[in-house]
């Protein structure tokens, strides 16, 4: 009987012996231990070197890169790349701008549906707003976004981003919001005299900020992709008592319209000269404010920058829309100084819009040989 | 024994190294101020 015990547990006493083994090899410090930690990790840098390339971010989802819902910029970024991987051969209208055509736009999806119809053909529209975009970030993603699409660029525009100081740029220097680098960006940093990034052609290192504010997505391995939201805002409809302050905070911002506007019309316009180069077409297009928040816009500046809008698109030649004069929105379409929170306006918004384009799309089909777009 | 010594070592390196990663990472990220701005963030 006692032989019979013995046998049945030597193979646990093994076993328990084993885990012990592995328990403290595991545990305790060691010299190979901390060398393989230190290959492991230089492996990691050079695999996530190997990895992160624009191929693969052609085919990665972009709530894969998204840090939240709220991350507009790595939602454009992925998309950019989308696009440019794979953009078709037809009529096709890109809308670069702020928070404001944003949110004056439907979605894409109803806009192309739109458009297609209003054009009796196949035709697209990609939707590149994104909240706070600059008129240099603006010129960063046509430029990306031009070398494979070909059609009608549609670029925001508005007071309040022709008041923008040079310092913004500056900053985009350092802290780029795109995880993709630009002839156009560095061109805009080297005139405006800034420091212009070292660039290695190694696409993971040049953007490595991108990525690095990014390394929470990686939960979405097991949380699956973040879901973008376009229309939602940091506070909602602003409450009636707190309008004077709200009107209040913006008059500083445009104020300075007249000091800071003669760059970035100059950035505009070489961002208009590269897309025609290209073979695109461009329309500069007036982002909505609320009737509430423009009575209170001194009217210089209010008529100085209509004056000086209009000027500029007809020297160069490019449209210039102004939708709000069009539809005429009332305040309660608003949620505050520039947004629009109303649904059937938006739609009504994206109807003017696309009739406009279709416009252009019917002029440069008139316009080109074979009927091209 | 042997294999439970090397397998305890490979865990060692595999959990050191990936933390090892994720911190360096972080530290980088802090000390160049890599950060996701949100609207007019800036």
């Amino acid at each position: 009987m006692d032989t019979l015990t013995e046998q049945a547990e030597k193979p646990q006493a093994k076993m328990i012996n084993w885990f012990t083994e592995l328990w403290r090899s595991a545990t305790r410090p060691s010299l190979p231990g901390t060398i393989g930690a230190l290959l492991i990790t230089a492996g990691l840098f050079c695999a996530s070197i190997l990895l992160i390339t624009p191929g693969f971010m052609a085919t990665v989802k972009p709530g894969m890169v998204m840090l939240n819902q709220h991350d507009q910029y790595g939602f454009l970024t992925v998309r950019a790349f989308h696009l440019c991987d794979d953009a078709p051969a037809v009529p096709t209208a890109v809308i670069i701008g702020a928070s404001s055509l944003q949110h004056s736009i439907p979605d894409e999806e109803l806009m192309t549906r739109m458009l297609s119809e209003k054009l009796g053909t196949d035709a697209r529209v990609y939707n590149m707003t994104a909240g706070g975009t600059t008129p240099w970030e603006a010129a960063a993603l046509s430029d990306f976004l031009d070398d494979r699409i070909e059609g009608l660029y549609v670029i925001g525009v508005s007071v309040a981003k022709f008041a923008l100081p040079t310092s913004n740029l500056e900053f985009l220097g350092s802290y780029p919001r795109f995880g993709f680098t630009s002839e156009a960006l560095d061109a805009e940093l080297h005139a405006a005299g800034f420091a212009v990034p070292r660039r290695t052609g190694v696409y993971a290192l040049d953007n490595f900020k991108f990525f690095m504010a990014r390394l929470k997505s990686l939960r979405h391995i097991v949380t699956g992709p973040a879901e973008i939201h376009r229309y939602s805002t940091r506070r909602g409809t602003v409450p009636e008592e707190q309008w004077p302050a709200h009107i209040e905070e913006w008059i500083p911002f445009l104020e300075v319209y007249d000091e800071n506007k003669q760059p970035v019309y100059e950035t505009i316009e070489r961002l208009i000269e590269r897309l025609r180069s290209g073979g695109s077409d461009v329309v500069l297009l007036n982002g909505v404010i609320n009737p509430r928040m423009m009575e209170h816009i001194p009217q210089e500046i209010q008529q100085q920058y209509e004056q000086d809008i209009r000027s500029f698109a007809e020297e160069l030649s490019v449209e210039y829309w102004d939708l709000q004069d069009v539809i005429g929105f009332a305040p309660d379409r608003f949620y505050d100084r520039v947004h629009i929170k109303d649904p059937e306006a938006r739609e009504q918004y994206g109807d003017v819009l696309t009739d406009r384009l279709a416009e252009v799309f019917r002029q440069r089909s008139a316009a080109t040989p074979g009927g091209a777009s | 024994m042997k294999s439970a010594r090397v397998l305890g070592r490979l865990i060692q390196a595999l959990v050191m190294g990936v933390l090892l990663f994720i911190a360096l990472v972080n530290l980088i990220g802090v000390g160049t101020g890599s950060t996701v701005f949100r609207y007019q963030g800036f």
